[in-house]
């Protein structure tokens, strides 16, 4: 599967959104807020909170794939 | 929606007796009878001939949809179940929304989860979340925020209250080493030093990934097993790995979703 990410709007101006998503499983999309403060000095940075952010939604993905599976037997 | 204004009553000298007060009853009801032409909605009351009346000013309110009571920190939950635990160190925390429903008058909307990391431990925050696609197409996966100040939670228009969480600190983790398909579900870490009723995060097992990402109150049975109160017998077998963490739950506030409401 491909996640991809973007970055998105938010309603507070100190954080950066970032956004993963699949393409055929919208209820996987995933949002991740991340203080600007805590990337500019240094504690958090975009590209850990990005891994992470995948691994949250391939992680949803494969629930939801489960679930699909798991009706099929129904 | 015009403002409510008085007729502008004939000049009354004398003392205001009763039938001057009944001739002011009288016009100020009159401003809200939909069947008077002269109403102060200027005809934005459309009676029907069945006696039925909806509102035909500009449509706005006619367009708009009954929101669930709420207030910050309002106890009474509207969303299906609590979406909201923490995680975090010494220095940082997170806190994780998880996917959920917010239950409205008549309707439901459906809500992705989302995280926001970089947060201070042991600190409450408000979160909350901007839906732009309020009223037409509202829930989908919408940016969330927290902030300290539960003002700011409520502050402008589309903002969706989540609830309230206390973040955590130190959550020492352990190491799964086997969890049974059985009913409930038992997990073995040695040592854990969990306590029942604690809430658990599991993560990265290798086979049963069903039980990954997810959040269980548990039940201790040894030092080293605790129940998940899960029914993992139809769930893939568990092979290696895996990290149970301690996580905080919301406990105050903990829903209680609503938008702001659009000023014409």
């Amino acid at each position: 599967m491909t996640v991809t990410v973007t970055q998105v709007t938010g309603p507070d101006p100190a954080f950066l959104y970032i956004r993963g998503s699949v393409e055929g499983y919208p209820a996987a999309t995933r949002t991740r807020s991340i203080p600007l403060a805590m990337l500019a000095d240094g504690t958090l940075n975009v590209a850990t909170e990005k891994a992470a952010l995948v691994a949250d939604v391939e992680q949803a993905v494969i629930n939801l794939q489960a679930a699909a599976a798991a009706m099929q037997e129904i | 929606m015009r403002d409510i204004r008085l007729t502008k009553l004939p000049r009354h000298d004398g003392p205001i007796d009763v039938a001057y007060l009944e001739l002011v009853l009288r016009d100020l009801i009159g401003k809200f009878d939909p069947r008077n032409p002269n109403n102060d909605f200027a005809g934005a009351f459309v009676v029907a001939s069945d006696g039925s009346a909806t509102i035909g000013d500009d449509s706005r309110l006619a367009s708009q949809r009954p929101l669930p009571l709420v207030n910050v920190g309002n106890r009474l939950s509207a969303q299906t179940t609590n979406p909201l635990s923490s995680t975090g160190t010494v220095s940082t925390a997170s806190i994780t929304i998880a996917s959920h429903v917010l239950q409205c008058a008549g309707f439901t909307v459906s809500y992705n989860g989302g995280t926001i990391s970089g947060l201070t431990p042991l600190t409450e925050y408000f979160v909350y979340a901007q839906d732009d696609g309020w009223p037409d197409n509202p829930g989908g996966a919408v940016s969330y925020a927290a902030t300290t100040s539960p003002a700011t939670a409520v502050a402008s228009n589309n903002l969706y209250y989540v609830g309230s969480i206390t973040t955590a600190n130190s959550t020492p983790a352990g190491t799964i080493t086997n969890i049974t398909q059985a009913n409930p579900g038992v997990v073995t870490v040695t040592a854990h030093g969990f306590s029942s009723g604690n809430t658990i995060l599991i993560s990265g097992v290798v086979g049963m990934t069903q039980v990954n990402g997810n959040t269980y109150t548990i039940t201790v049975l040894t030092p080293d097993t605790f129940s998940i109160g899960q029914d993992t017998t139809a769930y893939t077998a568990y092979s290696s790995g895996g990290t149970a963490t301690r996580v905080s739950s919301g406990t105050s506030g903990g829903g209680g979703g609503g938008w702001g409401f659009p000023i014409p």
